[in-house]
This record gives structure tokens, C-alpha cells and sequence, in this order.
């Protein structure tokens, strides 16, 4: 089990979200799946995505998972931040 | 037209035209400011007394047609950090100084009356000192609605509220917007107290219309302009998320990244950051009215703006940005958006800079002043400033003084100025900005390094860390280049990923100054006014001790990372050495 946080439009796919309110869903995950195959399920493009910090990092759409992770998803429309802030973890 | 610098002496309130020498004919905004108080200000002078002098400056290309580039440039010795200082805003005054044919404004010498303010008026052919009258302890809120009854709408309006009146370190400088809202601010540092000590309330500009900036060749100035617009359009950062969402957006960004300051530095990671940021102020605009994409000066294309408004739909405060939702928000443990609103209104009618009185009420909750999270508390503590009471003074003054009288040690700052938005220990790179800047901790003084350039809980060779320190350096003037030229910094995100706006920029000013700068000049430049500020500094007495980050951040693990500042002394000094 993960537990992924929406932002923006992303919300969407969360019923009943609220702006103003943290906006999550749990999630199975199987051995193997990575932030990539993921976002799939949830079905949001690798091109509608600006940020995704996964355990407060700023990660790759590559980086596997594990069970306890907590992933964060930001859209594209949300992408106000200098690339040289930080890392991008890669695995 | 022929551009012409006013010296105006607050000791005999004389107003004089002074010609534009060479030298200073290419110079704009933060260069032409610095450059100023360092050939005519003693670095060891005292910020209040006689011999510090305050200058305004826009920028090279404002007051053209160039998009985003309404900036003005306020720099003097900052009464705060004890540097050289420049601060800067939008707002609706530079265009107009610039349409009016003046380069520069320098203000010295003391009032003989104390106590007694001043207005400086200028309109075409015409400057004079005036009397404040029933301006004078007026907070900025009504110092703009009587100005632009008794003198006409439209009118551009430089002041200071009670805390410059008072002298009070944190008090800024407020430009009007175009709906005459105060709270565009050349906020940091107490450049306030400047012009309070020398008894200016404010600068009134009357000027309408395109004016006639000179630009010496129009060709080369509307191909930058049309590269450069073209950029700002096309980026996303630009074009979508700061006038959708604006600056707040960075409030649940950073708190995923585990950097957001959070109860005075002891976190990083606020529970209530979701109630605090862009996406309610964007909700907001909906529900409530108020607007999001709002410009903070006519041309600007970004309008990264906004104005917020109270739940019955009537005006609360414009803007609402990310480092004041942060400053009282997560830093002071305050999810209620209405509150934090309502601390951006007061700081914009005293007369404060937000992010060192956000600093300031987080260390005084540390001291258990008032406790965190209570923003009722917090809008009372913030309101004894303008009255000029004991604990209002001690607030006034910012975030070191108030540790100091409190003798609290988790104090955030550098050189006395408070720590912006970003935790050092989750965003690495932005320590070495905050402490290597000439301007004490500020986020606009340069990009950041990634830290795995930086050699992070490694020892660096001293060969690699003179090269970080240059690359880190390198941001720097690239920052007091785009400072310089009058646009808004916001610009950097389409000119560092986008090489036609780049050139674009760069051909507004070749175009404006008949000039012909490259790339290569661009830093060379940059370097030139960062090394001018830098030994102005040292002559002031600062040293490479001075250069780094307070002591808690070294020792106190700051979660969910439980990294401590980490980043080796070596390439703290070298930034400037190398």
C-alpha cells in the first residue's frame, strides 16, 4: 500500500475532494511497480506532470515503489519551480 | 528626451537637476542604485544619520514598451543588515519616473525639524518638496486614497507607513498598484527607515501616457520585445502557473519537498499547508471574487498578481503572495488563509516587510510570546506596531532584534535579515545564496546550485569548491544583471530554458542603451556591480564570517530529511574568492 497526493486538476480523481483539504488516495501496489506505471492507473499523462516528489524527494517518473511510500503529483499548470532547487533522484 | 538624475537634500529642501554622466547613462535599477551609494555613501556611516543617502532608480528598460519591466530599484545602507542594500517592486511608480525622463532620485541629508514629513512632488518640467500635513502618521491605506483625491487618480505613489515614520528596522517601502493598493513593496531591509529618518512620507508622480523614453535603436529594441514576449508566452511557468495559481503555489510544492519552514525553522513539513497556498487563493477568485492573474503594473504580461478578498466578497489585501502565505502561514503554524490575509493588510498599511515579520512573530511564538498556530493572537501582536507601543517596537525592528530581546537562539537569519521561504537544510543550494548574498538572506538574490554539485556531507577539495563557489557566484550576477534592467526576475524562468528570449532581453537593452552587450558581457557586468556591493560591504566591516548560516541550522536535524546544513565552509568562501 501507497498513498498518493494529488494537487490541482489531479484532484479530480480523488471523489469528494476539496481545495483546502489534503487530497489522497491509498493504493495497492504490486513488485515491480514504479511512480511511471502508477501514474498509468491513475491514468495521467508523463506530459500533464510538473513535479513528483516521492518520500519528499524530487524524483523521476522512474523510481520504483514500496509499500509505505508516500508519492506526490503535481500538474503541469503547477510548475513554478527553478530546476535547480533540486535533485531529481533517479534510483 | 534628455534623462537627468534629482538630488534632492532633505536639510535645506533644495530639488536640483543634475546631468547623466557616461558612466551612469548605461546604468539602471540595482546597478545604478549600488553604484551611487557606494561612490557617495561611507560604508561605516550610521543608516539613520546624515550621511546615508537613499536612491531610486528604475530599471534600463522600464518605461518602455518591454514586456514585464515596471520594476524600481530603492538602495541606500540598509539600517537592518548594516550592508549595502537594494531592494526592489512593481507597482505603477517606475514607469512613470522613467516616462518623466528621470534616471535617478537620491534623497540625503536629514530634515531640520524633527518629526516633521515631506512629500515629494514631480510631474512634467516640475519637482518640489511639499509639506505632508495630514499625511503624516497616516498608515499607507489611506496615505493613497487621500493622495489620489486631493491630486488626481493615476497618480504613482512612493511612501512609508508609521514604521518608516518610526525608524523601526523592517519598515519597507511601498509602490502603489494600479488600483492604488499599497502592497507592492521594496520590502526588505528597512530601506522605510531611511526615508523616514530623512522625513520623506512619500514621492507623488504625475505623468500619463507612453512619455518619451529615448531608445537608441528602435529596430533592435522591437525584434528583443517580440522574442522576448514570444518567450514569456510560450513557457509554462509564464504563461500558466504563476497567473493561474500565483507565487503561493510553491506553499504545497515545497512542503512535499520537506522544505517548508515550519514553526520557526523546526520543521519541514506543515500539516495545514493545503489550507494556506495558491489553489485556495485560485478557489477563492471564484467564490469570493477577487481576481487571480492580476498585473502589478501596466505591460506586465505574467500577472503573477492577485487580490483576495474577505468571505462577504468585499476587498481583504493584493497581493497574497508565497512568501507571505509562508512567512505567516506554516513558519508561525497558521492555517487559516483569512488571518494570514489579514497580516499581509496590516504589514502593507504600517509599512513592513512580510517575510521578516512573518520571521519576526515565529521567533516571538518561540519565545511564547503568543502561541504558535493562533492567528487572532498573532494580528494583535502585528497591530502594536503601528501604534508604537514597547512590544510594537521590538516587532517593528524584525526577527533578530526580537530574538535578541526575548534571548531566543533559533533565530532565522543572516546578517540579520530573516531566512525567506526556503529551508536550507531540504534545499541545499539556496543556503549558499542566502548566506553568501550581499544582501543578507534573500531568495531573489541568485539561483540555486543543486546539491550534488556541492559535495554534501563530503569534504570538497579546494579546487572543487572554487568551482562551486563560481557557478554559485554565477547565478548571482546573472540575478543583478536582470535587477538592472528594469524586468521583473520572474523573466528568468523563460530566459535560463528558452535561448530566443534570452537574446530577446538582451537586444531590449542593446536596443534602449545603444549598446552591444553579449552573453559573455552579461556576467562580466554582473560580476563587476556584485564585486562593487561586496567591497562595499567589507569596507563596512563584514567578513567571510559573516557568510554563513546561523549556528542552529549546523546542529538541529530539521525533519521529515533530519539533515543538518552540511554544505563545507570552503565553498561558503569561495563564492566570492574564487
Amino acid at each position: 500500500m501507497i498513498t498518493v497526493f494529488l494537487y490541482g486538476k489531479f484532484r479530480d480523481k480523488v471523489a469528494g475532494s476539496a481545495v483546502g483539504k489534503e487530497c489522497f488516495l491509498e493504493m495497492e501496489i504490486n513488485e515491480g511497480d514504479t511512480i511511471a506505471s502508477v501514474m498509468e492507473r491513475l491514468d495521467i499523462a508523463p506530459d500533464d506532470v510538473a513535479h513528483i516528489f516521492l518520500n519528499y524527494q524530487y524524483s523521476t517518473a522512474n523510481r520504483k515503489l514500496h509499500h509505505g511510500d508516500r508519492l506526490a503529483i503535481f500538474p503541469i499548470e503547477m510548475s513554478v519551480l527553478y530546476r535547480q532547487y533540486f535533485v531529481k533522484y533517479n534510483d | 528626451m534628455g534623462k537627468f538624475i534629482l538630488r534632492v537634500n532633505m536639510s535645506d529642501l533644495s530639488v536640483k537637476k543634475e546631468d547623466v554622466s557616461e558612466k551612469y547613462r548605461v546604468l539602471g535599477g540595482r546597478a545604478l542604485t549600488s553604484t551611487i551609494v557606494a561612490a557617495e555613501v561611507k560604508p561605516t556611516c550610521h543608516p539613520l544619520g546624515p550621511h546615508n543617502k537613499l536612491v531610486f532608480a528604475p530599471g534600463i528598460v522600464t518605461g518602455t514598451t518591454a514586456p514585464s519591466s515596471g520594476r524600481l530599484s530603492v538602495g541606500a545602507k540598509s539600517p537592518l543588515t548594516g550592508t549595502i542594500k537594494e531592494a526592489n517592486a512593481g507597482g505603477i511608480p517606475a514607469q512613470k519616473i522613467a516616462r518623466l525622463g528621470i534616471h535617478a532620485i537620491i534623497v540625503e541629508g536629514l530634515q531640520k525639524e524633527k518629526g516633521k514629513f515631506y512629500i515629494l512632488k514631480l510631474a512634467q518640467g516640475t519637482a518640489v518638496l511639499e509639506e505632508a500635513g495630514q499625511l503624516t502618521g497616516k498608515g499607507m491605506y489611506e496615505t493613497n486614497k487621500l493622495i489620489w483625491q486631493k491630486y488626481g487618480e493615476d497618480i504613482g505613489i512612493i511612501g512609508i507607513g508609521p514604521a518608516g515614520e518610526m525608524k523601526m528596522l523592517n519598515a519597507g517601502v511601498s509602490c502603489n498598484d494600479p488600483e492604488n493598493g499599497p502592497g507592492r513593496y521594496a520590502g526588505r531591509g528597512g530601506l522605510g527607515a531611511v526615508m523616514g529618518s530623512k522625513g520623506l512620507k512619500a514621492i507623488i508622480v504625475e505623468q500619463k501616457g507612453p512619455g518619451d523614453v529615448a531608445i537608441a535603436n528602435p529596430d533592435l529594441f522591437k525584434q528583443g520585445q517580440q522574442k522576448l514576449a514570444k518567450g514569456l508566452a510560450d513557457h509554462a511557468v509564464t504563461s500558466q502557473a504563476l497567473p493561474t495559481y500565483g507565487t503561493a503555489v510553491l506553499v504545497n510544492i515545497l512542503n512535499e519537498a520537506g522544505g517548508l519552514p515550519t514553526r520557526n525553522f523546526s520543521a519541514g513539513k506543515f500539516e495545514g499547508a493545503s489550507k494556506t497556498g495558491g489553489e485556495v487563493i485560485n478557489e477563492w477568485a471564484k467564490t469570493r471574487g477577487g481576481k487571480v492573474g492580476h498585473a502589478c503594473h501596466h505591460g506586465c504580461v505574467i500577472k503573477c498578481s492577485n487580490v483576495v478578498n474577505h468571505p462577504d466578497g468585499t476587498y481583504h489585501v493584493s497581493p497574497l503572495e508565497y512568501e507571505t502565505a509562508w512567512a505567516f502561514g506554516a513558519n508561525c503554524e497558521i492555517d487559516n488563509l483569512d488571518d494570514i490575509a489579514e497580516l499581509n493588510r496590516i504589514c502593507n498599511d504600517v509599512g513592513l516587510d512580510t517575510i521578516d515579520s512573518g520571521g519576526t512573530i515565529g521567533v516571538a511564538m518561540e519565545a511564547g510570546i503568543i502561541p504558535f498556530g493562533d492567528g487572532k493572537k498573532a494580528i494583535e501582536l502585528l497591530n502594536e506596531v503601528g501604534k508604537g507601543s514597547p512590544i510594537g517596537r521590538i516587532i517593528g525592528n524584525g526577527t533578530a532584534f526580537t530574538g535578541k530581546a526575548f534571548g531566543v537562539v533559533r533565530v532565522p537569519v543572516v546578517k540579520g535579515q530573516s531566512i525567506p521561504a526556503y529551508e536550507p537544510r531540504a534545499v541545499k543550494g539556496i543556503g549558499v545564496t542566502f548566506a553568501t548574498a550581499t544582501m543578507g538572506a534573500d531568495h531573489t538574490a541568485g539561483y540555486t546550485i543543486a546539491t550534488e554539485i556541492l559535495s554534501v556531507g563530503g569534504k570538497a577539495d579546494p579546487l572543487a569548491a572554487a568551482e562551486k563557489g563560481a557557478l554559485a557566484r554565477g547565478f548571482q550576477t546573472a540575478t543583478i544583471f536582470i535587477d538592472s534592467t528594469g524586468y521583473c526576475l520572474f523573466i528568468a524562468f523563460a530566459v535560463l530554458d528558452l535561448p530566443d528570449a534570452f537574446q530577446g532581453m538582451l537586444d531590449t537593452v542593446n536596443g534602449v542603451l545603444g549598446t552591444g552587450y553579449t552573453a559573455e558581457d552579461f556576467n562580466c557586468l554582473g560580476a563587476e556591480w556584485l564585486t562593487l556591493e561586496r567591497k562595499f560591504n567589507e569596507a563596512a566591516g563584514f567578513t567571510k564570517a559573516d557568510d554563513r548560516l546561523p549556528e542552529f541550522m549546523y546542529y538541529e536535524k530539521l525533519p521529515p530529511h533530519n539533515h543538518v546544513y552540511d554544505v563545507p565552509d570552503e565553498v561558503l568562501d569561495s563564492v566570492h574568492s574564487s
